[in-house]
């Protein structure tokens, strides 16, 4: 504990950013943000390379070799490299992913204490969709899982929320929708209809960008429901499963009759579906994370 | 601290240690003089090396079963048998047939409605009015 303290101090003293709220503003228990107050995402082009499934999870076949995983940096919500005013931090800059990991004080703090208390829940999202896992878990995914094997491992790397008996780590919150510069207008009254007072709308001065402290809106794209959901930090937790099998259903018939006819239609139907178990739930040490995230 | 109950012993649950495959014996039955086992005489002679190479966890037996049509048999780990009758059929459909038992756990088909099946307890335990921050009225 004194190490993490003690290290805590040395980053506050560092950081030339590092603006911890008042101490009665930390959350003690729940809340605690895990995007970090620069983002060192800015010059590192977003390696998304080797994912053949969907850009949810990133699969681990275990017969072969453990490859790096890709998807840490892309993990990270869009938006949050938009909104972060891009600071200088000392570790940033530096290439890729020796860099020293930039998390924020306040996780550094509560995660020991997460991870030091029994049995974890995680909040899993698996194509946009949430289940509620703990270690040991079947879960029957509503689809069939395509290119995956009974036996293969597969890590899920997006989760909303993550916890144990008293602590949970959440996902830092969405940046608030805002409305277009054009939907902020300011009354003003009219100056030119002298004493006739009339009011009217104009748009604000500057533009929302022009102020060092606004916030731009999150772009939005329709087709990727891009920025939904805001996801935990991968780097923090592990979370495994290894695939089961193909299950079915037993066959579904369904009448399709017209009106006047006697003509009967039967639909019948039979889905198949991917099991998966949990093999593996934790949340990774102060060390784990520190050298470099890539221990498989 | 909350009153724990006595814990029990560990249930043994598949792919959380290790992973076995729940599929322990194929059996490949076909006709010599049938027209129904064209397909799955060719199967035999082409595709079943390779398959039975790539997975070396199963037990692959071969019998005939002559004047009958041919049949595919997987034997599970918790002791149930699937049957596919591959009459008429191509090599390659036999072969999704074989890969279908091969993926299947053995147990009987079931409408599923929820995702999730956990054997472990609440994680946070269930809410209790005594504990924890007082609702005050």
């Amino acid at each position: 504990m004194a190490s993490i303290i003690s290290r805590t101090l040395r980053r506050a003293a560092l950081d030339s950013r590092g603006q911890l709220p008042p101490t009665f503003l930390l959350p003690w228990t729940a809340n605690l943000s895990t995007i970090p107050n620069a983002t060192e995402k800015s010059d590192v082009p977003p390696p998304n390379t080797a994912q053949p499934l969907s850009q949810k999870q990133s699969i681990l076949q275990h017969s072969m070799p453990k490859k790096s995983e890709t998807s840490t940096e892309s993990s990270e919500p869009a938006n949050t490299s938009e909104t972060a005013p891009p600071l200088p931090s000392p570790a940033a800059g530096a290439s890729g992913k020796n860099a020293p990991v930039e998390i924020s004080p306040q996780v550094r703090e509560m995660l020991p204490l997460l991870r030091a208390q029994g049995s974890h829940y995680i909040s899993a999202h698996i194509y946009a969709r949430p289940y509620l896992l703990t270690q040991g878990d079947t879960l029957r995914l509503p689809f069939l899982m395509k290119d995956v094997e009974p036996g293969d491992v597969i890590r899920l790397d997006r989760a909303t929320s993550l916890g144990s008996r008293d602590y949970t780590l959440k996902a830092a919150v969405q940046t608030p929708k805002l409305k277009s510069p054009t939907m902020q207008t300011v009354e003003v009254v009219d100056p030119t209809t002298g004493n006739l007072t009339s009011h009217s709308r104009v748009m604000p001065e500057g533009a929302l960008g022009s102020s060092p402290g606004a916030v731009q809106a999150p772009h939005f794209i329709p087709h990727i429901a891009k920025g939904k959901f805001s996801y935990i930090d991968d780097r923090l937790f592990v979370c495994r499963a290894v695939v089961m099998g193909v299950e079915s259903e037993p066959m579904r018939y369904k009448e399709k009759t017209k009106r006047r006819q006697r003509k009967v239609k039967t639909v019948k139907s039979k889905h198949r579906y991917t099991v998966l178990k949990i093999k593996e739930l934790r949340v990774r040490s102060d060390e784990e994370i520190d050298s470099g995230l890539l221990l498989e | 601290m909350p009153l724990t109950a006595l814990r029990s012993v560990a249930k043994p649950q598949n792919g959380v240690g290790a992973f076995i495959l729940q599929c322990k014996r194929l059996d490949f039955h076909y006709c010599d003089w049938a027209g129904s086992s064209r397909g799955m005489n060719a199967f035999l002679k082409s595709h079943l090396e390779a398959f039975a190479r790539a997975n070396p966890q199963i037990e692959v037996t071969v019998s005939p079963r002559p004047g009958r049509h041919p049949v595919l048999r997987g034997s599970y780990v918790n002791g149930k048998e699937k049957s596919i009758c591959v009459r008429n059929m191509e090599p390659n459909q036999i072969l999704e047939k074989a890969t279908l038992l091969r993926n299947a756990s053995g147990e009987k088909l079931k409408r599923v409605t929820r995702p999730v099946k956990s054997l472990n307890e609440s994680v946070r335990g269930i809410w209790d009015p005594f504990h924890g921050q007082k609702y005050q009225v």
